[in-house]
This record gives C-alpha cells, structure tokens and sequence, in this order.
C-alpha cells in the first residue's frame, strides 16, 4: 500500500511542478470564461440593440467555467499518453513498477483540484458581480455538486485515453468528441434550442446535468430531484475503467509494448 | 536575373508541395475537421442568439452571423499558420531555412495550403448548414469580386501572420496569445454583426 501511496505522490508532485513552472496557462484557463462570455455578450448587444440581462450572462460564464473544466477532464489523460508517448516517458513509466491506474488516478486527481480552483475564482466573481454575497453559500455547495459530476467525466477521459493508445493522436480524436460535447451539453444554452436528435444526444452525457445542476444550486438551491440521473451516470466512471483495461490489455497483448 | 526568380519560384513550388504533404499526412485531421464543423457551428450561432432568441427566425442577422463566421474560421485558421512557427523553432528547421536563405513568409505558405484547404471545408460545410438546417441560403451577389478579396485577404493574412509569427517567435506559451487575438480580431472587426445594426 505505501508502495501506491509513494507512486501516488511522486506523479502528482510532478504535475504539480509543471502547473508552477506555467503560471501563465492557469491564468488563461482562468481568463478564458470571461473572454467568452464577454465575446458574446458583445456580439448579443450588438445584435438586440440594447444591453443584455446580466442573469443571462452570468448563465453563460457558468457554463463556460464547466466547459472549461469539463474539456481540461475530457483531454487531460489523452495528452498525458501523448506526452509520454512523444518524450519516451510512458515507456519508463510502464517498464517501472507503476501501476497504470495509480498514473489515470493522480493525474485525475490533479485536474480535479486544478478545475475545481478554475471554478472557485470565477464563479465566486460571477456570482459576487451579480448576485452579491447572497448567494455566496449556495455557490460552495455547488462546488460539491461540480465534484460530484466530476466521477462521471472522468469515465469519458479513461475512455478517450485508451482510444489515444490505440490511434496516437489525441487531437484527431479528442476534437470531434469535444465539438459533440461542447454543442449537445448545453452549457451556454438551453438545448431545448437543438433539435430533437441533438438534445438526446446531450441528455446522454453527464455534462448537461454538471451544468445544469451547478447553475441551478447557485440561483435557486439544491433539489434532489435533479440529482436523480447521477447514479446512473456513474456508470459512465465504471465503463470508463473497464473499457481502459480492456483496450490497454488488448493493445499491449498485440503490440508487447505501448505506443509506436 | 532570371535564374534568382527561377530559384524563388522554385522555393514556392516546394514550399506548396510541403504544404499539401503535410495535410495529406494527418488524414485524421481531415475527418476530425469534417465531424467537428457543423457542431461549432451551431455552438457559436446558438451562445450569440440566447440574447435575442427571437432573431432565431430573422434570415437577415442569421446570414451576417453566418459570413461572420466564415470570416472567424479564416482569421482564426492563418493565426495558427503563425503559430505553427514555434514548431519549426522547436524541430530545428528554421536554423536550415534561414542558411538557405529562404524568406519566413515563403516556408509559411506552405502552412497556409493547410489553413486554404481548412477554410475551404469550413466555408462548405457552412453553406450546408445554412441551408439544411437554418433554411438559409447564402448566395455571392458576384463571384468576381468575391474570388478577388478572397485573394487579397489571403494575402493579408500570409503576411500578417509572418508578422504575427515573428513576434511571438520568443514567447514561452504562444498558443495563450493565439487563442485570446482569435477571438479578438473578428470581435473588433465586427465581423460577427452587422455594422448597421
């Protein structure tokens, strides 16, 4: 046990190193909500001809931050396989003792705590600007609510970090995934706006519930009844090991080794 | 005299061939771009609109939103040209392309065969959209003068990315400034709405 908590530390103390060594990338990720939602606060200006509702902005910032985090989840494995693979990394990694989910687990681990920091800074902005501190208790628990979605998102990450094994480059792979979710969830707008096939679509991934429910505990208060499909989504989080192992197993049985 | 522009038309053949081979090698990239565009599409369409939902049905502002994306894929795909020039420091070859003597705007061109071929796919899969799924039509009141700025604004943006890629040749995270000015560049040329609005 002291073994994996060791191999633990040693890779999370590395992607902590590397977030120190660019500070300026958190301080984009952290920039990029409000780029966006200004982006279109503009152009929805420009279009209305008079000054939006600020609720809708806020609306969109929220959901911008979750996709944020919810592309960082998605890629953040991926591009640790690719890396690995590119500066011979991986190879070392696997030929060591480390036991591979130790390295999806501490990796994972990191995003999380790096997402959930990305969404402490600007929803608790977002939601000072304009709600006040009223609001302010509601938006700590919906830091649990995110947390909670988070165990479903990484099932999709485990999925699209094995499928970066078999194909080698992420980028090919994961864009297309993004595009789907970044349209389908709903994160800057109702997918009631989509059509039907799209909307199912999105009622299929956990990420339309993330935002959802986040936005709705930080305006209204937590309803459990909205809570109801995330045992189900939890499915996502077992899938997502199961289907890793048996495509890494698969690969290394064909291949005797990884990547190239 | 004559050999010198032989030696320059030479550089610029090869540099398209380059071009052309490196889309050809990242087939993936191609059915990635082919998947990707429609939801883009409607993801920048719809996050704009949720502020006046009824101009859903107004053909007018959805056609202006539509060319201001076209020109958002165009300016975005050549800010990237610039950027693939940290690429070209980190694998070595510019030290061989500055000994050969070759301008940094002509090794660029053959990058910009990539951002043509991606605009081109973009402008197509958008015309497809407009009409199947927004009922739009977007028509070119005349094709000449269309194909002529088409031309210009490429070779604007050939050079404004050498520009761009110049200065952001020392910087430690250079994809940072990319991604903000992609942004920034249409939102300032109010290529996203229509002036008279």
């Amino acid at each position: 046990m002291k073994r994996y908590i060791n191999q633990f530390l040693a890779i999370f103390s590395v992607e902590m190193k590397d977030l120190m060594r660019q500070a300026g990338q958190f301080g984009f990720i952290i920039f990029l909500p409000f780029l966006f939602s200004f982006f279109t606060f503009g152009i929805g200006a420009g279009i209305s001809g008079s000054t939006p509702s600020l609720e809708i902005w806020f609306y969109q910032i929220i959901g911008f931050t979750v996709l944020t985090i919810s592309l960082i989840f998605a890629e953040s494995s991926a591009g640790y396989v690719r890396e690995g693979l590119l500066t011979g990394r991986l190879e070392y990694l696997l030929a060591s003792p480390t036991h591979p989910l130790i390295i999806v687990i501490a990796t994972a681990l990191f995003n999380s705590i790096f997402a959930l920091s990305i969404f402490f800074i600007v929803g608790m902005i977002a939601t000072i600007i304009v709600y006040g501190v009223l609001k302010i208790l509601n938006f700590i628990l919906s830091i649990f609510i995110l947390t909670l979605f988070l165990l479903p998102m990484l099932g999709i990450n485990l999925i699209i970090a094995a499928l970066t094994i078999i194909a080698k480059e992420p980028a090919g792979i994961v864009q297309p995934i993004n595009s789907i979710i970044i349209a389908t969830s709903g994160f800057v707008y109702p997918i009631t706006l989509l059509p039907l096939f799209l909307q199912s679509l999105g009622r299929s991934l956990p990420f339309h519930y993330a935002v959802e429910n986040v936005r709705m505990t930080i305006i209204e208060f937590i309803n459990l009844l909205y809570l109801y499909p995330l045992p189900l989504l939890l499915l996502y989080f077992i899938a997502g090991i199961v289907i890793y192992r048996l495509l890494e197993d698969n690969f290394i049985r064909k291949r005797g080794t990884y990547g190239w | 005299m004559a050999g010198n522009i032989y030696k320059k038309i030479n550089k610029i053949f090869a540099e398209i061939g380059r071009g052309f081979a490196l889309w050809k090698s990242y087939k993936i990239f191609i059915i990635s771009d082919f998947i990707s565009a429609p939801f883009w599409i409607y993801f920048f369409i719809l996050a704009i609109l949720i502020y006046a939902q009824h101009l859903l049905n107004d053909k007018f502002i959805l056609t202006n939103l539509m060319w201001g994306l076209f020109m958002f894929f165009f300016i975005s795909s050549f800010l990237w040209m610039g950027n693939s020039i940290i690429l070209v420091v980190q694998t070595g070859i510019l030290e061989n392309i500055i000994l050969t003597n070759t301008k940094i705007s002509t090794h660029l061109l053959g990058r910009s065969v990539v951002s043509v071929i991606d605009v081109t796919t973009g402008g197509i899969i958008l015309i497809l959209m407009a009409y199947y799924t927004f009922n739009l039509t977007l028509y070119i009141a005349d094709p000449l003068f269309f194909a002529i700025f088409l031309i210009l604004a490429f070779l604007f943006f050939l050079f404004f990315s050498t520009i761009y890629a110049i200065l952001i040749i020392a910087s430690r995270s250079p994809w940072i400034i990319t991604n903000i000015l992609q942004f920034i560049i249409p939102f300032f040329s109010w290529s996203n709405t229509n002036s008279n609005v």
